[in-house]
């Protein structure tokens, strides 16, 4: 019983993610003068952590606000909007507030906070919403900089609420000179609700082999794809890619040769069409550079410098799992610097994995 | 016992001066920036380049009621401003609500460098001088 204990402690510990307690700095901003201060803020999320990224050394965690967040907003505003006898009260519901993290380049991490306030005033002992806002704010980092990604975090947090209640306050001024009874804005054109919730896209490592098939050549084709996921329908992935081909026996009769082949380093972007999720059309252009190795009738062996330039375009099917299979299809035109074929088209099939 | 006063005084001192630098640690001075600011320089990793002869009498007029008027070759364009000083960035709206934030890097009396929140001129640091 008691070894059974420990194996499911041990397993709870390695299944949740340690927790990191931030506390937001007291950074002033302007008010125009306005005479309001908070008087409540409600926190109105089912999930009262901020989300899981990785902490400054590295590793996953739950990040929550110090002591919590309806208290650390409260203290973050009292600075910037003292309480005065004669100042309006305001109060606040948070309707979400979260930060993530993603690989947004091969290099680069991007870390959000996103945030959806609504803002009340009372009038006749009753809330009324006068103001409606959600708004997230982004930071890139490199991505060895592990620090300064979890410490932005916090500063995302801050600049996020400051643009909400900056935007408030002009949009509140606005209208208390115009007269009017209630106010009404909406920084987003969509409508808001927890599900638009503005998700960072997710970063795919894909390695893939693809078989290629053409009327001189055959041969294979390994690749690395980086690629984060946007909401852009255009992507740039990152890709590196070593090529091995030869000429077919019955394309080198009556040219003098036994043997060609080829060794082929590529390296570059090609563009994907986000057509439906997990669904992209490819286009690309590639410059591989390699090695023509020639084998002449009389057994003399020759070794060429090779460059090309060559175009794509297919269809790739990513599942959105964190593990995967990768199906794609490519047809493909080449010209190269090749002693014995300059140009060639085909179609290349792959398989690969994400993960 | 004067001495433990002094010391006491001392410390509430140091604490004192602690608490107010941790408040306005990052805070930029919002009346630095009520200035007309004139296009003076690109940089791009540390290396300046000079405007184009379109740009050469480009400006921003940030001014105090929070209204902006900026040329950019040959073209006016108004709007609002709001200083967002956690982000450490401008706020610009345009007539036609379009906005643009522009992080900035270094403020003084004289100089403004700002780096623009557009995809394509992220890398570059826009330097302006309050005089001409």
């Amino acid at each position: 019983m008691k070894y059974k204990c420990t194996i499911l402690l041990l397993v709870i510990s390695f299944t949740t993610f340690a927790q990191e307690r931030i506390r937001l700095n007291t950074v002033l901003f302007e008010t125009d003068n306005i005479s309001i201060y908070v008087k409540d803020i409600r926190d109105e999320r089912k999930e009262k952590s901020l989300g899981n990224v990785d902490n400054s050394s590295g590793k996953q965690s739950t990040v929550i606000l110090n002591p919590n967040a309806s208290k650390a907003i409260q203290e973050f505003m009292d600075v910037s909007f003292p309480f005065s006898k004669e100042a309006t009260p305001i109060y606040i519901k948070i309707k979400a507030l979260e930060i993530q993290q993603s690989q947004s380049a091969i290099n680069t991490v991007t870390t959000r906070a996103y945030a959806h306030l609504i803002f009340f005033e009372k009038k006749e002992n009753s809330l009324k919403e006068i103001f409606n806002i959600n708004h997230y704010e982004d930071q890139i980092f490199d991505i060895s900089n592990t620090s300064g990604i979890f410490e932005s975090h916090e500063k995302n947090i801050r600049a996020t609420l400051e643009y909400c209640m900056q935007l408030f306050v002009k949009n509140y001024k606005e209208n208390k000179t115009s007269e009017k009874d209630t106010l009404e804005f909406r920084a987003s054109k969509e409508p808001i609700s927890l599900a638009t919730v503005p998700k960072l896209g997710k970063w795919f490592d894909i390695l893939t082999y693809k078989q290629l098939f053409s009327k001189n050549r055959e041969g294979y084709n390994i690749s690395y794809i980086g690629f984060s996921d946007s909401e852009d329908r255009f992507i740039l992935p990152f890709v590196l890619s070593y090529s091995t081909y030869k000429i077919k026996p019955e394309s080198l009769r009556n040219k003098g040769y036994k043997s060609v082949d080829y060794f082929a380093l590529g390296a570059g972007f090609d563009g994907y069409f986000k057509m439906f999720p997990g669904v992209y059309v490819g286009l690309g252009i590639g410059v591989p550079i390699g090695v023509e190795v020639t084998r002449n009738t009389e057994n003399r062996k020759r070794t060429n410098f090779l460059i090309g330039i060559n175009a794509k375009q297919g269809i790739k099917l990513i599942p959105f799992k964190d593990f995967g299979i990768v199906i794609g299809a490519n047809i493909f035109q080449q010209v190269q610097t090749s002693k014995v074929y300059k140009t060639d088209f085909g179609f290349e099939l792959e398989l690969g994995v994400n993960f | 016992m004067e001495y433990k006063i002094k010391m006491a005084f001392a410390l509430i001192g140091i604490g004192l001066i602690f608490f107010i630098n941790t408040i306005n640690a990052q805070k930029i001075d919002k009346t630095n920036l009520f200035e007309i600011w004139h296009l003076n320089s690109y940089k791009i990793k540390s290396k300046e380049y000079s405007p184009s002869k379109k740009e050469k009498n480009d400006y921003i007029h940030f001014k105090e009621d929070g209204t902006f008027v900026s040329k950019s070759e040959n073209t006016i364009e108004t709007g609002t401003w709001i200083l967002n000083n956690n982000g450490g960035y401008i706020l610009m709206i345009d007539d036609n609500n379009e906005t643009i934030k522009a992080y900035i890097v270094s403020l003084s009396f004289e100089n403004l460098i700002l780096r623009f929140d557009v995809a394509e001129i992220k890398e570059v640091e826009v330097v302006y001088n309050s005089h001409l």
